[in-house]
């Protein structure tokens, strides 16, 4: 295999992993707790740029030519854990205004208009994030001591993200098999009866929003040392579009449903394309994916909802192991929380 | 710096431009061009958006300008008189046009219970309707708003009766269906960016005179913006208080299963509703291009920001408090702008952030959602 095509690969296997990971922590948010969050990207971009600023050391690094905060240099993988904790605080900080109303439809609006003014804002105001510029020479880990060639350190890096996706698939699958995940579920299906079996149905969305931000901002902090470079232009609030395409082709609720949207709408249909060598990429082909996706969403809903690995209904044995609250709220007739 | 060589243009101050997803110029300049007659048009022109040569005006009008020049600078700019009552103007304008969006996204989010995320990306299809007819028609705006009206109102219609009812007959989720709004939208959206591509538009116009009232002023077109606002506004208002169809509409809104029981055909109101609000994204989009001089395909999604800042302000789903939405955030953000240009958006948010820390569901919510504050 030639060396242009070993790096297509590379460069898909990069951004499927992530991709994955991201929408393993958008099906903690939506598919769990049934939080619509049209803002997923700007916990991923946050990620992204955190892990950037953490790693390209002081600001006056290079002349000086691009501006950004709080520049240090830490080693691999400080600046990927530091991105998701920061992530996951600004999803705290999101959460405490977006989650407030009480119909998630009207909290996803909320969401929406967050990640619109967060666009409008980064690229408006140069003086905070460097503007439309964004930042760019992000060094790659390790990549200076190993003194690897370029296809050789891309496998490598296949293989560090393969690493934290898996480490990422083993804990959102304890999550979801966790009692607080199927307490999600319970509010997910029906707020008012998880509310009066005792849920706190506020702080588990919370938990699962923050949670949710952090695997995002993991996600993007990897994507990033991979790219090098971070521009508000491509981390758009419309990206968010395509991770929920992911889930519902994939399968809402279900972690390997969602492994299998990321590897079908990332991998093959976006990246695929896109990163294709020799192959001119303008807005026409992004029109024409867009399109492909919008109507590949709107065909999932209509025929198959559940998506191709469906969410199966829990046995009712594992409830009365488990959680005498789930049986109760599972008892509530379904008129009786109007 | 292009204004070297354009003596007509006075500069009043810069801004960065509102939507930066493009990669276009990074200031935008406020401009009056004054006309022999002392006509004033004012608008936000981007600096390399072609419009702002002189090439472009002069075709547009010609031998309309007259040399009047006072530079501000960024740097020594300070917020005079002139420009803060330009604001108010500004500000009045825009309350105009985001009142017939917001009101057009409440009547039908009150109606349908259905977020229509596509609504930003009607308001577009709106925008290039009206501009295929003005520009490469060679008709009047009016005509051209005629057609996004027209264009509007038949898009969400369509979308309605072909996606969202099926689906919500099928027994898809309100919240699936919402999902559903924003893929029609990026499938719509995306078929413009093909066609269209990114270039800024700006619809062809008469240069306008300049009028004051009470120390504030407004040209002709921003007159005509707030008084073909305040009319369609008022029919809304008899529409909605006095005719079958307005009384069918609220009781919808209020109760659908009752409203059927009693004897409305709920489908059909709902269709109306579509259409009507439809109607209202176009023209509101005409007018939001017209008052921001120029539109590109995707200058409706970042209007949907305002818009919805208006309607959740107001209490979503009420078509009167969305009015008073819009015109709080038309007003707030225009004045903000003066303060620092790129604080509009950030002033919007602001606005709509409070509103949901104090009262999570709005201004003027009600246990069942309704279109007037007093049913």
């Amino acid at each position: 295999m030639s060396a242009a095509w070993q790096l297509y690969f590379i460069t898909l296997l990069v951004y499927t992993g992530t991709d994955a990971i991201a929408v393993w922590g958008l099906n903690l948010q939506f598919g769990q707790a049934g939080i619509l969050n049209f803002a997923f990207i700007i916990f991923q971009s946050a990620g992204a740029y955190v892990a950037s600023v953490l790693t390209l050391g002081p600001s006056t690094s290079g002349g000086g030519f691009q501006h950004y905060i709080l520049g240090t240099n830490l080693p691999w993988p400080v600046p990927i854990v530091v991105a998701g904790l920061a992530a996951g605080a600004l999803a705290a900080v999101v959460g405490q205004i977006a989650l407030r109303p009480t119909r998630i439809d009207f909290q996803g609006m909320v969401l929406l208009t967050v990640a619109i003014i967060v666009t409008v804002v980064v690229t408006d105001y140069p003086g905070l994030f460097n503007g439309d510029a964004g930042l760019a020479g992000v060094p790659k880990p390790m990549q200076v001591g190993l003194n690897l060639g370029d296809v050789s350190y891309g496998w490598l890096y296949v293989g560090l993200t393969a690493a934290i996706a898996a480490l990422t698939y083993s804990f959102v699958r304890r999550l979801t098999r966790s009692p607080w995940g199927r307490q999600l579920r319970a509010i997910r299906e029906n707020p008012s009866s998880a509310r009066s079996v005792g849920l706190n149905i506020d702080g588990r969305r919370l938990q699962a929003f923050v949670l949710g931000g952090a695997i995002a901002g993991v996600s993007g902090a990897i994507l990033v040392q991979f790219v090098g470079a971070w521009a508000p232009a491509s981390w758009g609030y419309g990206e968010t579009f395509f991770f929920f395409t992911a889930l519902i082709i994939g399968g809402v609720g279900t972690n390997s449903g969602s492994l299998l949207g990321a590897v079908l709408v990332f991998g093959v249909i976006i990246n695929g394309i896109q990163f294709l060598p020799n192959f001119s990429y303008t807005n026409v082909t992004v029109a024409l994916q867009s399109i492909a996706l919008g109507v590949a969403f709107i065909a999932f809903i209509w025929l198959k909802p559940g998506g191709l690995l469906p969410e199966h209904p829990e046995p009712f044995r594992a409830l009365e192991a488990d959680s005498a609250v789930q049986i109760e709220s599972s008892r509530v007739p379904e008129g009786a929380s109007r | 710096m292009f204004l070297a060589n354009v003596p007509w243009m006075a500069v009043v101050r810069f801004r960065p431009r509102p939507s930066a997803r493009l990669g276009f110029a990074d200031v935008w300049a406020y401009t009056r061009f004054w006309s022999q007659g002392g006509g004033v048009t004012c608008g936000w022109i981007p600096r390399a958006s072609g419009l702002g040569t002189k090439t472009d005006l002069v075709s547009a009008e010609p031998a309309a300008f007259e040399a009047d020049i006072a530079v501000l600078a960024p740097k020594h700019r300070s917020p005079s008189p002139l420009i803060v009552n330009l604001a108010i103007g500004f500000g009045f304008v825009s309350a105009a046009a985001l009142a017939l969006a917001a009101a057009g996204f409440s009547l039908q989010f009150g109606i349908t219970n259905i977020f229509n995320l596509a609504y930003g990306t009607v308001m577009t299809v709106g925008m290039y309707t009206a501009y295929t007819v003005n520009v490469m028609g060679g008709q009047s705006i009016w005509l051209g708003l005629l057609s996004a009206a027209a264009a509007g109102a038949v898009l969400s219609w369509l979308m309605n009766t072909y996606l969202f009812t099926p689906l919500i007959r099928k027994g898809v989720s309100l919240w699936a269906v919402t999902i559903v709004t924003f893929a029609a939208g990026i499938i719509v959206g995306s078929t413009l960016l093909a066609v269209a591509g990114t270039r800024y538009k700006t619809y062809r116009q008469p240069v306008y005179r300049a009028h004051h009232f009470l120390g504030v002023e407004l040209s002709t077109l921003q007159l005509e913006i707030i008084g073909l606002a305040v009319l369609i506004l008022t029919g809304l208002h008899l529409l909605l208080r006095y005719s079958r169809l307005g009384k069918q509409m609220r009781a919808t809104a209020a109760n659908p299963d009752l409203a059927r029981t009693s004897g409305i055909a709920t489908a059909q109101v709902t269709g109306a509703a579509w259409l009507l609000s439809g109607a209202l994204c176009g023209v509101a989009g005409v007018l939001e291009a017209l008052d921001l001089t120029t539109f590109t395909s995707l200058t409706g999604d970042t209007l949907l920001l305002v818009v919805v800042a208006a309607a959740i302000f107001g209490g979503i789903g009420q078509a009167y408090g969305a009015m008073l939405g819009a015109l709080v955030i038309g007003m707030a953000t225009e004045l903000a702008a003066v303060a620092s240009p790129s604080l509009k958006n950030v002033i919007a948010f602001a606005i709509l952030a409070a509103t949901l820390l104090i009262r999570p569901n709005g201004l003027l919510p009600s246990p069942t959602i309704s279109l007037t504050g007093t049913s």
